[in-house]
């Protein structure tokens, strides 16, 4: 078991080379070993004299938020350390069914239960989808900063500290025992102003901070390609809001998007009209004109009251991990292909992250290190490597150009596909499904393809 | 030169107007394709015209009710076939059967036109139609056989070639070059190759093709990439 989580990650890291073995062993098998070969795992790391572990966690999203709370929980000494309590985040706001069960979410977080879809082709032909969610099933639309300052309080509630600042940079451990030193500007709750420069010693850092990620800059994390998703918040007369009571709307098209979609989000008490793409981040003014001219006829009459636009990760960071320094959530890149999905996965991440540091430090009793967060990766990377993948194939498939996109809205006619599609967007789970109906379902799909690029033939023929 | 014109449109095509001049009422979810019809106060001709006002930058508010700015208007997409969001197949008759050609052309004439035009998608006019209900043979006469002709006319010529190539070499006639397992592996070969390339430009797509598949793999692997190139394992 120990040989797994006993790999030495010397070479990653810019900081000087461990040089200092270890004195303080509980297990006599480890020992001493030329420079490269440290190979201890967490559970013999040292124990802590006098103090918890202390973890400090960036950025107060849904990420930050929830392993915060998984952390004090545990008994360790958490500050979770956010810039702006208040922030409204540009957001879709979806979540799925099994968030608010595994979270534990009240439902007055919720300010619509989506229960209807409505897929549109590039000409426009309409499919409903959502006829096979049963009753107690929905996509639940939530407010960003409804949900975040809930999930913080939680955390609070448990027992973590939360800091009102922003972080400015992170000093290394000269080695595996020392602290991490964090640079931060504290805003003691006033809004506006410099804050004061403040510093903090931590064992350990969980990178919450989102796409942007200060963190991942500090640990050399990498680049990754991303999407700049655009948005405008629309209130629309009454009467018109009434049809997106509990109904969200996606449309696809060259026009809308080359490579994501286009959606009609319905939000508290107005409807967030957007649209996203990778490639051609330039054109997305263009972009978001035809969005609302597709939805014109139902969004009439609105009044814009907020333009936001923000990045999402299209896939990790090349390193989500150094030292003892990890990054969960938007900050490793983990939103899905196709949907764009990433609360649900930031929370998951964030818990899931602060869980093996609880496992690794023994509740907080010892010092963790690198090989302890890697089982985090691990099981990260295990329990949801086959949903990314297959978003990443849809995507690639259904995504590529208008005929594409006509046979996908055709597919999603197909009762079986929703109740696939819902099943597995609203659980997390890849639903094997009866094999005769998949079958079934290739055929179908090559077909509705083979249609489509067919017609496309034609349609070039026109251009002649 | 398509013989096919593009449809005309007629300015105010009446069956589509009468249908946003009646108001229509809420009713559940319908277990069909089509749409949910929902409650809309009337909707006046002027007022589903208005042009998206111009981009002020980040912040500032904007109306997205008709403006006076006189955009030039392009008129909706319109057919005299095309009722009630979808091909009335009755007026694709010809000589007593159903045209599948004119209505495939038909068909991507108006995806042709959409895509020039974009338009609202309109909950009073959905669009219902549904390329499945063109059967498997139209499209098979239509786009199949043409390929299947040439591409089994380039491999009969690569066979014809190969094999009198072959034989003129090694002196195997026809068929012992078909019980030789060289041999058939070159049949393999052209096979694929007349099936996938079919310009030249198709080397490169296969070869991008190839890498876009793994890819995304790679992205995920990476975070593991630096760990295996250092690891120094303990047993």
């Amino acid at each position: 078991m120990n040989s797994m989580a006993l790999k030495s990650f010397v070479g990653l890291r810019q900081s000087s080379l461990e040089t200092t073995p270890f004195t303080v062993h509980q297990k006599p098998a480890t020992i001493n070993l030329p420079q490269k070969l440290k190979v201890i795992a967490g559970k013999t790391s040292p124990k802590l004299q006098g103090r918890n572990l202390r973890v400090a966690i960036i950025g107060g999203g849904p990420a930050g938020g929830s392993a915060a709370e998984t952390l004090a929980k545990g008994g360790i000494e958490t500050f979770l350390i956010e810039r702006k309590m208040d922030n409204c985040k540009p957001c879709g706001g979806a979540i799925p069914l099994c968030m608010v069960g595994e979270f534990d979410l009240p439902s007055d977080i919720i300010d619509r239960r989506v229960t209807k879809m409505k897929m549109i082709s590039p000409s426009n032909v309409a499919v409903d989808i959502g006829r096979t969610l049963k009753p107690h099933e929905y996509i639940g639309m939530v407010r960003r900063e409804v949900l975040d300052a809930y999930l913080r309080d939680r955390a609070k509630e448990n027992g973590a500290t939360i800091i009102n600042g922003l972080f400015l940079k992170m000093d290394m451990p000269k080695d595996k025992n020392s602290p991490y030193l964090l640079h931060y500007s504290g805003y003691d709750g006033k809004t506006g102003g410099i804050g004061e420069k403040r510093t903090l010693e931590v064992d350990a850092v969980i990178g919450a901070d989102g796409a942007n990620s200060r963190v991942a800059k500090a640990i050399d994390a990498g680049d990754y390609e991303y999407a700049i998703a655009f948005q405008e918040r629309i209130k629309i007369p009454d009467d018109k809001m009434v049809y997106y009571e509990n109904l969200a709307e996606m449309y696809v098209g060259d026009d809308v998007s080359p490579d994501f979609y286009g959606w009609v989000f319905p939000k508290c008490d107005h409807v967030a009209v957007g649209t996203g793409t990778v490639t051609h981040k330039s054109d997305i003014k263009k972009f978001q004109l035809a969005t609302r001219k597709r939805a014109e006829d139902k969004i009439t009459g609105g009044k814009i009251i907020r333009v936001e636009a923000h990045p999402i990760p299209e896939h990790p960071r090349p390193r989500r991990l150094s030292g003892r320094v990890a990054l969960v959530g938007d900050a490793a890149g983990y939103v899905t292909k196709c949907s764009g999905e990433g609360i649900y996965f930031a929370a998951k991440s964030g818990r899931m992250c602060a869980e093996a540091i609880v496992e690794g430090s023994e509740n907080g009793k010892r010092m963790v290190d690198e090989g302890d967060l890697r089982k985090y990766l691990e099981k990260w990377d295990k329990t949801y490597w086959p949903t990314y993948k297959v978003l990443d194939v849809l995507q690639k498939v259904f995504y590529r150009s208008n005929p594409a996109r006509e046979a996908f809205v055709e597919m999603c006619a197909d009762e079986y596909v929703q109740k696939m599609t819902f099943d597995s967007y609203l659980y997390k789970t890849v639903v094997p499904g009866n094999p005769l109906e998949d079958i079934k379902l290739a055929i179908n799909t090559i077909g509705s393809l083979v249609r489509a690029n067919a017609i496309r033939k034609e349609m070039d023929k026109l251009n002649v | 030169m398509a013989s096919f014109s593009p449809p005309t449109h007629f300015p105010a095509t009446t069956s589509t107007l009468t249908n946003r001049r009646n108001p229509v009422f809420l009713t559940t979810l319908s277990h069909t394709n089509n749409f949910s019809p929902f409650k809309s106060s009337l909707i006046s001709e002027a007022a589903t015209e208005p042009s998206p006002s111009p981009e002020q930058g980040n912040g500032s508010v904007a109306a997205v009710a008709p403006t006076t700015t006189k955009v030039p208007e392009v008129n909706p997409f319109g057919d005299p076939r095309w009722v009630g969001g979808t091909w009335d197949l009755t007026q694709f008759q010809k000589n007593g059967n159903t045209d599948w050609d004119s209505v495939i052309d038909a068909e991507a004439s108006r995806r042709k036109w959409l895509e020039d035009n974009p338009e609202s998608s309109s909950n009073d006019n959905p669009v219902v139609f549904d390329t499945s209900i063109i059967p498997w043979w139209a499209w098979m006469k239509r786009f199949h056989l043409p390929e299947a002709e040439q591409l089994n006319g380039r491999a009969a010529m690569i066979g014809f070639f190969m094999a009198y190539f072959v034989d003129s070499l090694t002196g195997v006639g026809l068929v012992d070059q078909t019980n030789n397992f060289f041999c058939k592996t070159l049949l393999f070969v052209a096979v694929a190759g007349v099936l996938l390339i079919r310009k030249n430009e198709d080397i490169e797509t296969l070869k991008k093709l190839w890498e876009e598949t793994t890819f995304y793999d790679k992205q995920w692997q990476a975070t593991w990439q630096d760990q295996n190139s250092n690891t120094l394992k303990q047993d």
